[in-house]
């Protein structure tokens, strides 16, 4: 009968829905065996989650194995290894946060949310822990820097990267260019390009944050990383409407005049960005250096003919010359709301032990513990990037992630709508003011 | 007969620009990376079938199927029949406030999910549900149940009385003609709901970003999102990647359409 | 009618309204209470405290130019769609009624791309707008010296582009409403007037356009509040972007709420679109009822 076969129904679905609700053991880092209690208290596994924003290949690895070491070092801890892609992390981690529960150990860019994060006491102090062997020598100091706010440590990093101007030597050697000194002779190189076809950028600013590298550049060559912190820490007489903005905002505007970048850039993805580089058809691309590990993986021929050069210099203006727009792009944190902060903090210095920071450069990446980094372990490229690094005299962060989260909103969206030539410098830089007099 | 030439170049128009994009994304993701650069209309030389199989692998679309298939299977299921029960009393049964009630219900229909989500964050944390297949079945259960609503009573409305009352003559009781006669006589109506609700559920994205701790419970959008990211430089695999989270729903659907289309006709043509 | 004790039947009807109520109430009514009530404070989210001050978000988004750019938006998008999809779901339904043994097979066809996730749509849009590379470039480079075009790139092309893409999507889903409307209409009216001798147009206009009143009426309500509430496919193909010349109210939500975290003024944001929604769908309904009167009163 009809009915009788419905309540059946309803019967299995109640009792699949009480074995659906009961939690599904998370696994380890990929393949771990489960590990049973041993000699923790009382039999009991410790969990903990860690979240990061590396889930592709390569650096997912890495971070995995460091993982799978750090468990069978210490038996009845079990880490639950979440990669989450880039903006859905922020997404995330931004409510769980908001709704009080965050995971135990989370990656971080550091900068303003970090700070935003101390202030609000959401994250663990780990000056005391870095205290401890010396471990806060082991990183490199500027990396540190952008953990620290108010003058105490919040997270540990991993990773250095910064951006130089990345190009194509083959497009180079057979234009016969040479990288370009000062933005005069970048905006002729774009003509040059252009005339003979090629696009000279690429760029994909629909998530808003890859233009903003121009930004930064124009207005660190212009006026100098002072300016910057001075507007930011709103110093009397300082602003966001100083002239190295407005004059920054004018030179993106010439080189989108001159179409230094690809059609329709302002909707296209950083992915579609990349492919038009490792195709050939753009012949530069601002961007960090994690794109040696990109190619290693999405495009292994392109890598021999991948090479870097500092943002040219401004013409004119006291800015700093040589200073390199960079960040750490894996710094981990510990929730303060986490339930065993010693294991945490253990898992921070297995992710940033020489061990992990060898495997980090052998992917093409370079690492901010500060053991001697040898050449040969790094794909070309990246020695090239390194160079860059040791001669740079400074490292400014990206401001998305230096300044509050309010502002760094208000950066991201003035700087696109200056692509997009529907704000004008000056009007993009009182907008940047504005928002940071109401958000003191 | 100028009148049925001008009719079928108007459909095959229709059926082109409508099927087209998807009969070449199938065939793009059989394609290598050069192909696609060298010709993108051509198709493949040599269909690469591993591109499939790789997608499903590194994808991790197997597990994200089987989590999509048993929050919208049981979802589906617990939501038509709460909402049969409630469409029956809306349309039958009278008591205070029934209308009142009825516009309440029908307000779920009205609102952004996003506003809800670290409300529901907070809640589904604090019932403990966060690891489970249930953060996501309740919060499914509960946004469906409007628009379910609205189409069981319209349902139930024009269904002809003399079946129940001939039920209650024989002496059945009130819950008994819901369950012996309404239900059975609403299949058609149950199963568009069911179908409908389902469809719904399987490409939900922002309460599965949100509500789900953990990779093991991802359902198949999330994963599809996340492979996009990873492969989103190789056309040929996200191609690849799509057409495998869609083709088995297009399969179901060409199967079960007929009982949408009974369905959606019980509620609608009479408004 | 029912001859049950009415003590009894009030029971019956809770017990039947029971679930209904508790998951609804929990996991719907209750969140909508809370965003409302944040919509109160403000609160960034990072932080745990939170200020009282009233109707101050209110305030500040009748001041706020991004939520009036993304409120046109949504008009746009609920006047293109109605305009776009109704007419065209309608003349398909009409196109498939002359048909017989083909028509549930074009339908299902036709109705396809309603059955796709967001981002699958999204992407698939997105390889076809792609510049120069793309479907639609390299189909007009067919023709002409087209290169490329900054479809989802520019301010000025992005809305019409992403709205085409939503109209491919859901017209399928108004043209299976039309065409169960169609197949309700008795056949003997049909007949009846080709007796008469009357054009295929004048069948139309007379017989199965009055006739498919009602349905239009749904299609209408549900086209318009699916339209002001609309989210996926615009934020998978550009967020929004670029600049907010394709922002819509639900995705300013969600950056005020989740991107900037704060969450007080895009609880605020939500209540209005809610408030929106419900006095647009009040005033569709009314409008309509008083169309199909009029229309009807005519008649007679």
């Amino acid at each position: 009968m009809r009915q009788s076969s419905l309540a059946a129904t309803m019967v299995a679905l109640a009792a699949f829905l009480f074995t659906a609700g009961c939690e599904k053991k998370p696994s380890g880092a990929a393949g771990t065996p489960r590990k049973t209690a041993t000699t923790k208290s009382a039999g009991q596994t410790v969990r903990l989650t860690f979240w990061h924003i590396m889930d592709y290949e390569g650096p997912r690895e890495v971070l995995a194995t460091a993982v799978q070491r750090f468990e069978q070092a210490h038996p009845g801890v079990v880490v639950e290894v979440v990669p989450i892609k880039n903006d859905l992390f922020k997404q995330k981690l931004a409510t769980e946060i908001a709704s009080g529960s965050p995971p135990d150990v989370f990656h971080t860019w550091g900068g303003g949310l970090l700070a935003a994060y101390a202030r609000a006491g959401r994250v663990l102090d780990l000056s005391a822990a870095l205290e401890q062997d010396n471990w806060r020598e082991s990183f490199h100091r500027a990396a540190l820097n952008f953990c620290t706010a108010e003058g105490k440590v919040w997270a540990v990093p991993l990773d250095i990267s910064i951006v130089p101007v990345w190009y194509n030597r083959e497009i180079f050697r057979a234009q016969e260019l040479d990288p370009p000194r000062h933005e005069t002779d970048l905006k002729a190189l774009c003509i040059k390009l252009r005339a003979a076809g090629i696009t000279p950028f690429a760029l994909g600013n629909k998530e808003q944050w890859p233009g903003c590298f121009y930004l930064i550049y124009f207005a660190t060559r212009r006026g100098g990383m002072r300016t910057l912190e001075a507007a930011a820490a709103r110093r009397p007489g300082a602003s966001f409407s100083h002239e190295a903005f407005v004059w920054a905002g004018r030179q993106i505007q010439e080189l989108v005049a001159l179409r230094a970048f690809p059609e329709g850039f302002n909707g296209l993805t950083d992915d579609q960005a990349r492919r038009l580089f490792f195709t050939g058809r753009a012949a530069m691309y601002v961007m960090g250096n994690w794109l040696v590990a990109r190619c290693r993986t999405e495009a292994p021929a392109f890598l021999e003919r991948l090479d870097c050069f500092t943002f040219p210099a401004a013409s004119e203006g006291a800015g700093d010359a040589g200073a390199v727009v960079g960040g750490t792009n894996a710094a981990f944190a510990v929730s303060s709301s986490c339930k065993h902060p010693e294991v945490a903090v253990a898992l921070l210095r297995e992710l940033t032990s020489a061990r992990v920071a060898k495997e980090w450069v052998a992917i093409g990446r370079l690492p901010a513990i500060g053991t001697e980094v040898t050449e040969q372990a790094l794909p070309q490229p990246a020695r090239r990037a390194l160079e860059l690094l040791r001669a740079a005299p400074a490292i400014q962060l990206y401001y998305d992630q230096y300044l509050s989260p309010a502002l760094a909103l208000a950066h991201k969206e003035t700087t696109q709508a200056l692509f997009a030539g529907i704000m004008t410098p000056e009007a993009a830089a009182e907008r940047m003011e504005q928002v940071a007099r109401e958000n003191r | 007969m100028t009148g049925r030439m001008l009719r079928g170049a108007v459909l095959a128009f229709a059926l082109v620009l409508a099927t087209y994009p998807l009969v070449w994304m199938v065939y793009t993701g059989l394609k290598t990376e050069q192909e696609i650069l060298a010709n993108i209309w051509s198709l493949p030389a040599q269909p690469r079938w591993a591109n499939l199989a790789e997608c499903w692998v590194s994808g991790q679309l197997g597990r994200a199927y089987l989590n999509s298939l048993v929050v919208g299977v049981v979802s589906g299921a617990v939501a038509v029949l709460i909402a049969a029960a409630a469409g029956y009393v809306f349309a039958r049964l009278c008591f205070r406030g029934r209308q009142v009630l009825f516009y309440l219900f029908l307000l779920g229909m009205m609102i952004p999910v996003h506003a809800t989500l670290v409300p529901l964050n907070r809640l589904l944390e604090g019932l403990g549900l966060r690891g489970t297949y249930l953060a996501l079945i309740g919060p499914y259960v509960g946004f469906a149940l409007p628009v379910s609503i609205y189409i069981l009573r319209g349902f139930f409305e024009q269904m002809p009385r003399e079946l129940e009352e001939a039920a209650r003559l024989d002496g059945c009781s009130a819950f008994g003609v819901f369950w012996h006669v309404a239900l059975p006589t609403a299949r058609p109506a149950l199963a568009t709901v069911v179908i409908f609700n389902f469809v719904t559920m399987w490409n939900e994205f922002a309460f599965a970003l949100t509500f789900l701790k953990g990779t093991h419970l991802r359902t198949l959008p999330l994963a599809l999102y996340q492979f996009s990211d990873e492969a989103g430089m190789f056309v040929s695999k996200t191609s690849a990647a799509i057409t495998l989270s869609v083709v088995p729903l297009l399969l179901v659907y060409f199967f079960a359409q007929k009982h949408i289309i009974r369905g959606l006709t019980a509620g609608a043509v009479k408004g | 009618m029912m001859k049950a004790p009415a003590s009894r039947e009030c029971l019956i009807s809770w017990a039947l309204l029971a679930p209904a109520i508790i998951f609804y109430g929990l996991f719907v009514l209750l969140p909508i209470a809370q965003s409302a009530a944040y919509s109160l404070f403000d609160w960034s989210g990072v932080g745990a405290e939170k200020m009282f001050i009233s109707l101050e978000n209110y305030a500040w988004l009748c001041r706020d130019p991004v939520f009036w750019r993304a409120l046109r938006n949504n008009f746009l998008l609920v006047l293109l769609s109605l305009v776009i999809q109704l007419p065209a779901a309608m003349g398909l339904a009409v196109l498939l009624s002359y048909l017989r043994r083909t028509r549930s097979l074009f339908r299902t066809i036709l109705f396809a791309p309603m059955m796709l996730p967001a981002v699958a749509v999204g992407l698939l849009w997105s390889f076809i707008y792609l510049p120069g590379d793309g479907l639609l470039d390299r189909f007009l480079a067919l023709f002409s010296n087209h290169v490329a075009f900054g479809w989802l790139g520019r301010s000025d092309m992005v809305l019409p582009a992403v709205i085409a893409a939503i109209c491919w999507r859901h017209t399928g889903f108004h043209m299976v409403l039309f065409i169960a409307g169609i197949e309700s209409i008795p056949e003997e009216l049909y007949e009846a007037a080709r007796l008469d001798g009357a054009s295929e147009w004048q069948v139309f206009r007379r017989i199965t356009l009055p006739m498919l009143l009602p349905v239009t009426r749904v299609s209408a309500v549900l086209s318009i509040v699916g339209s002001l509430k609309y989210f996926d496919l615009i934020w998978v193909m550009t967020r929004g972007g670029p600049a907010h010349a394709s922002e819509l109210v639900a995705t300013y939500v969600y950056k005020t709420g989740i991107e900037a975290q704060e969450f007080g003024r895009g609880s605020a944001l939500a209540v209005a679109l809610l408030a929106i929604v419900f006095t647009a769908t009040l005033v569709t309904h009314a409008l309509l009822r008083a169309w199909a009167r009029l229309t009807a009163e005519g008649k007679a």
